[in-house]
């Protein structure tokens, strides 16, 4: 029902993104020596009197994630300032140790390290069934900003019920862990086109290596929504990606609803509750937008420079857009295969290590998404990965071994279905193809005085067969048929075509 | 300008408290000095910069910011030797009040 | 003969050096000194007694066995209670820190130990800075050595007041609108205000951020430089501060006669403050000009509207410096369990006291929704268009010479219901602060009713070797004595 009603919202429906993402890949926070992989220590250990904010402490600000934050502005294409600033957001909550966040603010100057950038993506085949129309179609979306900011602490309770607690359990060791918002423009028209490029920017964060977005709550998305031109609505206290699309949907059909009966969308921020599946008002907008923004003036303005930009361009690994270049047009793969391969970075990079082995793209490349994908994704329908990546590493087969497939095949000349089955073998007990084949004892016959031998068994025990051949063609392929069957398919077919011919010939 | 201040909504925004037979007599100061502040409106630069921020804001260069590395030790290493505690802690959380 | 607590910091050190005397002895001797006085003076929150005898012998150790001191061997300094030290409490005379106990030491902090300084003990002050007398703190009144009837000025007035009664030879203060400067002249001892950016604030409990600095008081000017020195430079736990070497050197009269320095006197505001403040001023102006100095009339002409200026910057970055105050974390006794958190927050806050409260309150408002045009903004430009002013008139003179403070102390009590009465008392301080540049304040004689009356001198950011030398030639005049109170 709620897909019916969807495809009626047409141009009308407008989403916007804030997504923000942790710089796990750092060693320490945004403004102080604790680390920023807070989530081993135990409760309040991971602190120090600069992110608890106690009396007299100053902000330092860790140069690498001014990098790694101008790495993302780079890849979705912002414009960065010569200069940035800090900006206070001053809002009291408990998990905020000094009751304002320290944050970049656009209103008064350009404070954030990124401005007006643009990210376009294509929507994959599990579209096409969906409302983008058509799935090669690019859809491009703007990016407002992207900034540099402070994560706070947490906020936790012994009893589920809110209202059974007397109190609540606060932990500051994720407070000032660095944290990239990126605010997109209202670009989006579908829930389906967020889904996909929240996949395709996880991605891009992976091969930036700023962030592990295995892990949880590395990746959150903040979502705004307005429907037939009507007010935004901003939807908060999104747990996972899948919840994202969820409360989309949700959101469109309460506005909806509430178009119908002629009531307003109030312009409000809601909670989205994953137990009940349902957005729920939080405080009024009016209220949150007295937020005092003023200038941090315990950071100075931070001159980027003129070489900045180009430094830190030079120093980004290698983006999916410019991988996908790479194979398409120096490894000649396939568009589609290229584009599957590119997809996951961690796959990417097991098609690049498996090259380590055995340089013949095309063939690796094929083994990895006509087989290994295929595996994976019959286990990832068993529910057996996590969060928002695939797993790769739930497979025990190694890089290694998916180039000593292609060898194999390649050199060996092994025909498909036994190499599919050294294939199974080798992923069910983690031995290397190599051996297998030693072991199991079905090398292919590639010498022809073997083939030659078999041929000339079958045609002494069944003489009948050469004079047939002299009058029905078709006895050949009879013939070749029965060399498969001794030699359980273990002949080149080829080869043995050529040889039964010579044999016939030369009786 | 300065009359008619919502003082109650600015102590809500501000979080503070005060007694109701103290609200006379702040909010009176409130606006008194407010009325001395609107004295800036007498204050005209001339030229037209009335967006961008003009301060004399300090500017450091991008190299010259900490390296990402562990190891701010603020305390010293002479002086009483004091391990912060964090007060009233549950587990070693602290307690805070509900939301 | 002298007693030793009567004695320049720089005297007595040497003599420690000299194993004419313990540090030791002359430890204990400061001890006694504060424990006979501050009883009347109020000038101290708390002490570090035990730990200060402790240091003092490992000093004489050092000395004993041949190894070298610092500039500051075996001298007390008191740190004004929003300075940190580890260990010590640290409450910025509010009952919202009242038992928060400091994990860290501030840069400054470490810094005069490394000079072989000792901490002895945290002086009283405005709570958080905020005030001019040194009335509006949670541990009472600081009382003024002339008169204990009277305001020793503020915020620093601990600071001020305990040196000049011959407690301890030296302090630190902060200034974030002449903190250090009004108690110094209250009380007849030096203070200086440092450039902005060239002392850590590390440490320093913030009022207003981008205003204030940490600096020395001391009875003479060269007691004061070894302690500027101990404490200056960058930091690397400042962002704010900048990498400039600063040794500082009190030089001869006839060397900073060499400079030719040109006095600018900005005889405006000496007319616009109270008679005997005038007059002593001038003598001043005189005595530099008997020195064969330059002097020129100058004039700040944005000076009226600096206040609110000043006051707009220092209530917004004050609203959210204290917005940390929770009683969550750190704090005092009592427990949120039970509460709904916006309740305890309003709860927790209302420990702070009035003028805290107010300030917090206008710089709430001034940041508030569509306001920051009209207030904050305006209030930096009008700051940079002062800092410009400044930047013409030194490239005409070296020194700008004018009262430290308008009026001469008054009777605890005598301005307490009217804030602007009491912001008015700042207008000649906190041009100081919105330029970034330093002043001083130097002892300028005392009235026909015996209190005392201070010069200020500004020059240009990070000029402060012309402050130290003109400060150097006039209490070099004939006549100049450290004016010390009976007590």
């Amino acid at each position: 029902m709620i897909l019916n009603d969807r495809n009626k919202a047409g141009p009308e429906l407008k989403i916007g993104l804030e997504i923000h993402c942790q710089l796990t890949f750092l060693h320490t926070k945004l403004f102080c020596g604790c680390l920023s992989n807070y989530r081993n220590s135990a409760p309040n250990d991971n602190t120090c009197p600069i992110c608890l904010g106690l009396p007299g402490t100053l902000p330092l600000l860790n140069k690498r994630a001014v990098e790694f934050a101008s790495m993302i502005c780079l890849a979705f294409n912002c414009s960065i300032p010569e200069k940035i600033s800090f900006y206070r957001k001053n809002y009291f909550y408990p998990d905020l140790p000094k009751n304002y966040q320290t944050t970049q603010y656009n209103s008064y100057e350009l404070s954030s390290i990124g401005y007006e950038g643009s990210i376009e993506f294509v929507g994959d085949s599990k579209s096409k069934t969906d409302d983008l129309k058509n799935s090669e179609e690019r859809t491009k979306i703007r990016i407002t900003r992207v900034q540099l900011e402070e994560d706070p602490g947490k906020i936790t309770y012994e009893e589920d019920k809110s209202a059974a607690n007397n109190y609540s359990l606060i932990d500051y060791n994720r407070a000032g862990v660095s944290l990239v918002e990126i605010v997109t423009e209202p670009d989006f028209s579908s829930p389906i086109a967020v889904r996909i490029f929240l996949n395709e920017i996880v991605n891009l964060f992976e091969y930036l290596g700023v962030t592990d977005p295995s892990l949880e709550g590395s990746v959150r998305c903040d979502v705004n929504v307005s429907v037939g031109g009507g007010k935004k609505v901003e939807i908060k206290n999104i747990s996972s990606f899948k919840e994202v699309e969820k409360s989309i949907y949700y959101e469109i059909t309460r506005q909806k609803t509430l178009i119908m009966h002629n009531i307003d969308v109030k312009p409000e921020t809601r909670h989205w509750d994953e137990k009940r599946k349902v957005t729920v008002a939080a405080r009024s907008k009016e209220e949150e937008e007295e937020y005092r923004y003023f200038p941090e003036p315990d950071i100075p303005r931070i001159i980027l420079g003129s070489k900045f930009v180009s430094r830190v361009r030079t120093s980004m690994p290698e983006l999916p857009i410019e991988r996908l270049k790479r194979y398409i047009e120096v490894y000649k793969i396939t568009e589609h295969t290229a584009k599957i391969l590119v997809n996951d970075k961690r796959i990417s990079d097991f098609f690049e290590e498996s090259l380590v082995y055995h340089k013949s793209p095309i063939e690796i490349s094929n083994w990895i998404v006509n087989e290994l994908l295929t595996k994976i994704n019959e286990k990832d329908r068993q529910g057996l990965t996590d969060h928002n990546t695939k797993g790769l590493d739930i497979l025990t087969i190694s890089p290694k071994q998916v180039a000593e497939m292609a060898k194999l095949v390649e050199i060996k000349s092994l025909n498909r279905t036994t190499a599919r089955e050294i294939f199974d073998k080798s992923i069910e007990t983690g031995t290397s193809p190599l051996k297998l084949i030693e072991t199991l004892e079905i090398e292919n016959i590639s010498d022809e005085k073997s083939i030659v031998k078999v041929i000339q068994e079958i045609l002494s025990s069944q003489p009948q067969l050469i004079e047939q051949s002299k009058n029905n063609p078709n006895t050949i392929n009879y013939i070749l048929g029965l060399i498969m069957k001794e030699t359980k398919g273990r002949v080149n077919p080829q080869i043995a075509l050529r040889l039964i011919k010579e044999s016939l010939e030369d009786i | 300008m300065a009359k008619g201040i919502d003082i109650k909504k600015l102590c809500e925004l501000a979080k503070l408290e005060i007694p109701e037979q103290n609200m006379t007599e702040i909010s009176r100061k409130v606006e008194e000095v407010l009325l001395m502040f609107d004295k800036l409106d007498d204050f005209t630069t001339g030229d037209s910069e009335a967006s961008s921020i003009d301060d004399l804001k300090l500017e450091i260069a991008f190299e010259n910011l900490r390296d990402d590395k562990s190891k701010l030790d603020l305390s010293s290493s002479d002086g009483p030797q004091t391990i912060f505690k964090l007060k009233n802690t549950k587990d070693g959380f602290i307690l805070g009040p509900r939301i | 003969m002298k007693r030793l607590y009567e004695l320049p910091a720089f005297v007595v050190s040497r003599k420690i050096k000299e194993q004419e005397v313990t540090a030791e002895e002359y430890i204990s001797i400061i001890i006694e000194r504060i424990k006979h006085i501050d009883l009347r003076i109020n000038s101290f929150i708390s002490h570090n007694f035990e730990n200060a005898i402790t240091k003092s012998r490992a000093i004489d150790k050092k000395i004993k066995e041949g190894t070298n001191t610092g500039l500051l061997a075996g001298i007390p300094v008191g740190i004004k209670d929003n300075i940190s030290v580890q260990g010590l409490k640290n409450t910025c005379a509010s009952r919202m820190l009242a038992e928060y106990v400091s994990p860290y030491n501030a840069t400054v902090v470490s810094r005069i130990e490394e000079q072989d300084g000792i901490v002895i003990g945290k002086l009283n002050m405005d709570e958080f800075g905020m005030g001019t007398t040194s009335e509006y703190s949670a541990f009472g009144p600081v009382r003024n050595p002339w008169n204990l009837e009277y305001v020793a000025g503020g915020s620093s007035g601990g600071s001020a007041a305990a040196v000049a009664s011959l407690q301890i030879p030296l302090s630190l203060g902060s200034d974030t609108g002449g903190s250090i400067r009004c108690p110094s002249s209250f009380c007849s001892v030096v203070g200086i205000k440092p450039t902005y950016g060239s002392v850590s604030r590390n440490g320093l409990i913030s009022y207003s951020n981008s205003l204030e600095q940490i600096g020395p008081i001391a009875r003479t000017i060269y007691d004061l430089v070894p302690l500027l020195n101990s404490i200056s430079g960058f930091d690397p736990k400042d962002n704010t501060t900048i990498n400039r070497k600063s040794e500082y050197q009190t030089n001869n009269v006839d060397n900073i006669l060499k400079k030719r320095y040109k006095i600018g006197v900005l005889n405006e505001l000496i007319d616009e403050s109270e008679s005997e403040v005038a007059k002593n001023t001038r003598k001043k102006v005189k005595e530099l000009e008997n020195y064969g100095c330059e002097i020129e009339d100058a004039r700040i002409s944005l000076s009226h509207y600096a206040l609110a200026s000043y006051y707009v910057i220092a209530t917004a970055e004050a609203s959210s410096n204290l917005s940390r105050y929770d009683n969550l974390r750190y704090g005092y006794e009592g427990s949120p369990e039970g509460y709904e958190w916006n309740s305890y927050f309003a709860e927790s806050r209302s420990r702070f006291g009035d003028e805290v409260k107010l300030r917090i309150l206008l710089g709430s408002y001034v940041l508030s929704a569509g306001y920051f045009g009209k207030y904050y903004a305006k209030a930096q430009k009008l700051r940079s268009k002062i800092r410009k002013e400044f930047d013409n008139l030194f490239n005409k003179c070296d020194i700008l010479l004018l009262p430290t403070m308008p009026v001469l102390p008054f009777k605890i009590g005598e301005k307490s219901s009217q804030p602007i009465e009491h912001y008015n008392l700042d207008v000649y301080t906190i041009l100081a602060n919105l330029a970034g540049i330093p002043a001083i304040s130097i002892p300028g004689g005392l009235s026909e009713k015996g209190f005392p009356i201070g010069v200020q001198l500004l020059a240009n950011g990070f000029n402060e070797q012309k402050l130290i030398d003109v400060a150097v030639l006039l209490e070099n005049v004939e006549g100049f004595k450290t004016w010390i109170p009976k007590i």
